[in-house]
């Protein structure tokens, strides 16, 4: 163990403590809030791992090449060497935890939610633990002018410039859950589970590495394949995701209430406005029968691939969101999926103007339909001309145009434009 | 003088710009990212760099701190040619390598080294060889982290390294900081620092 008073004296990862504390505060201050969803604000606090995960590093080489220098780290010790490099350690996970725990903090007050989730804080844990760990290994093994660097851009690289490699779940092996999570997800506990199965890989490849009582050859392959064992491991677990980390959250969180023969269900996060929105969503759904639009009995927050034929899935914005706004989460949850073609679907234009006319004839303002849905593209019709034209069609004219436009929605190859205008 | 080089691990010097500029001609060192959404988007290239001034910065740490500093020969200004040197010619090699057509990002490797080594000799007289290795990676990782300018393409003032490999202004302040770099260790008194002897 050592003294409180010389930890504060002779250790870098505490002069930088303040700094680095508000620095990690203020960082959060120029990511997007998130909506009251304190799973959210938590993962992308997590990308303060970054500078942060590269600061403990560094500071751990510091600790390990003091060792070093000193030659301490050879003498014999009635401590194991385990139990000296932790507490070497200790000081700089401890330092980078608060900043993250600083970060998380910021961002949960600017999102205006509450609580932190403990997953995203136990990944940083043990992401910490093992980005100073390897620091440390390195500051033993290499001298401080070429450690110190190494250790910080080193692990720069890996939580900064992974994400940015295909494919792209290697992204989930670093424990840095920036694409976490909309407000109808949750963190996969896959990507959990290999990220922290990594950390213990880099754990135990420092821990190799460091002993001294093989040969370097026999030490550098074990660490080898202890980084390997777990990193294949993680791969397996995480191949095949997407970029987001996530999973559907648990449905059974939903609150569902009664709007004008509609069911309406929205996560708790939207608890506050609940009756709110559920109001616009029966004036909305009020409007569309008029317009001769099929009304869904089902209004859901839900994951899609959870969600019960025929309901109509929207991801209402947060608190902030005007009318406007929640209609035209309303007219884009009424659109079709995208085609699943090679190349891309051919049929965009449908999309915008179904999303146009539904929101039109959902009674969304004058401004907000000029705001969203006037431009043109190239062949076709405006969407606000097409919107117009509908509303002076009869109810056939509509129906109609509504089914050629879901078709051509997703179409993959070339189709009649004529299938999109308004006859 | 062969003592000194040997010292200075001229060798390894030699080695790591050696695979710097084999780096450089891989197609990776040309690609970019932006891993913060607040930073600038970044080649691998300049992380590349970082390689050299570190190297030739580690090399400079290797001597008796004590013993060197009353030295007959001027070795605190051999230790300024040998770093000017080595990151010098690795620069020169990277900007020609891209002139061939033999590596992508060339010119901002080029600049970044140039960038780095001016920062190190500035921290030279205040923090010794030993620390002043750290200014130049911490100064990258500011870059990264928050060095975003009006856009995406376009980093802050500050954060230079960044930009376009041919953009004039960018070089300015590299050459600018270079300069700087070179007074500083010029003309600031070579502190020996109270460990020297520690080993």
């Amino acid at each position: 163990m050592i003294r409180l008073r010389t930890t504060l004296r002779v250790t870098p990862a505490v002069w930088l403590a303040l700094p680095l504390w508000v620095f990690a505060g203020w960082y959060v201050t120029l990511l997007a809030p998130s909506d009251g969803y304190g799973l959210d604000a938590s993962a992308k606090a997590s990308m303060t791992l970054a500078f942060v995960g590269s600061v403990a590093a560094a500071c751990a080489a510091w600790e390990g090449s003091r060792l070093q220098r000193a030659q301490v780290w050879n003498l014999p010790s009635v401590r194991s060497r385990a139990v000296i490099a932790a507490w070497a350690v200790l000081p700089a996970i401890l330092v980078g935890l608060v900043a993250v725990l600083v970060a998380i903090a910021v961002q949960l007050l600017r999102s205006a939610a509450t609580v932190p989730d403990l997953r995203i804080v136990a990944v940083a844990a043990l992401d910490l633990s093992a980005y100073a760990t390897v620091g440390f290994a390195a500051g033993l093994l290499l001298p401080f002018a070429v450690a110190g660097p190494l250790a910080l851009a080193g692990t720069f690289v890996w939580i900064g410039f992974v994400p940015a490699i295909y494919p792209v779940w290697l992204r989930h092996l670093t424990g840095m859950f920036r694409d976490c999570c909309g407000v109808e997800q949750d963190l996969a506990p896959r990507a959990v589970v290999a990220s922290a199965l990594v950390d213990l890989g880099i754990v135990a490849a420092a821990g190799i590495l460091v002993r001294t009582q093989a040969l370097l050859p026999r030490r550098a392959a074990g660490a080898l394949a202890a980084l390997a064992v777990t990193v294949v491991a993680g791969v397996l677990l995480v191949a095949g995701m997407t970029y987001a980390p996530v999973v559907p959250r648990d449905p059974a969180l939903l609150a569902c209430r009664t709007a004008d023969s509609a069911a309406v269900c929205l996560w708790p996060e939207q608890q506050a406005r609940a009756a709110q929105v559920a109001s616009i969503i029966a004036k909305v759904r009020a409007r569309w029968e008029v317009a001769d639009i099929d009304p869904p009995r089902l209004v859901t927050e839900v994951d899609r691939s959870l969600a019960p034929i025929g309901a109509l899935v929207v991801q209402i914005p947060g608190s902030w969101s005007s009318e406007d706004e929640v209609i035209a989460s309303l007219a884009r949850g009424m659109l079709p999926d995208f085609p699943d073609c090679f190349a891309g679907g051919t049929g965009f234009i449908a999309f915008v103007d179904l999303e146009a006319w539904y929101a039109s004839a959902g009674g969304m303002s004058p401004t907000g339909l000029q705001d969203r849905y006037a431009f043109a593209m190239e062949p076709f019709a405006p969407a606000l001309t097409v919107v117009s034209q509908l509303r002076k069609a009869t109810s056939d004219v509509r129906r109609g145009w509504v089914q050629r436009a879901r078709q051509v929605s997703q179409a993959c190859n070339d189709w009649d434009p004529k299938l999109i205008a308004v006859r | 003088m062969s003592l000194w080089i040997r010292v200075r691990a001229g060798r390894i010097v030699l080695l790591s710009m050696g695979l710097t500029l084999a780096a450089l001609a891989l197609r990776a060192s040309a690609a970019t990212a932006r891993p913060s959404p607040a930073g600038a988007t970044l080649a691998v290239a300049c992380f590349l760099a970082l390689a050299v001034p570190v190297a030739a910065g580690w090399g400079c740490s290797r001597g008796d701190e004590l013993l060197e500093s009353v030295s007959t020969r001027p070795v605190r200004y051999f230790d300024l040619a040998f770093v000017v040197v080595a990151v010098g010619l690795t620069s020169g090699a990277a900007g020609a390598l891209q002139q061939l057509g033999l590596a992508g990002a060339g010119f901002i490797a080029a600049r970044a080294g140039l960038a780095f080594l001016g920062l190190m000799l500035l921290a030279v007289p205040l923090a010794g060889w030993r620390v002043a290795t750290m200014v130049p990676a911490v100064y990258l990782l500011l870059v990264a982290v928050v060095g975003s300018g009006e856009d995406s393409v376009h980093p802050a003032a500050w954060a230079w390294i960044a930009a376009d490999g041919l953009d004039a202004r960018s070089w300015i302040l590299t050459l600018t900081v270079l300069m700087v770099g070179l007074a500083a260790y010029v003309v600031l008194p070579a502190g020996v620092s109270p460990s020297a002897h520690d080993v």
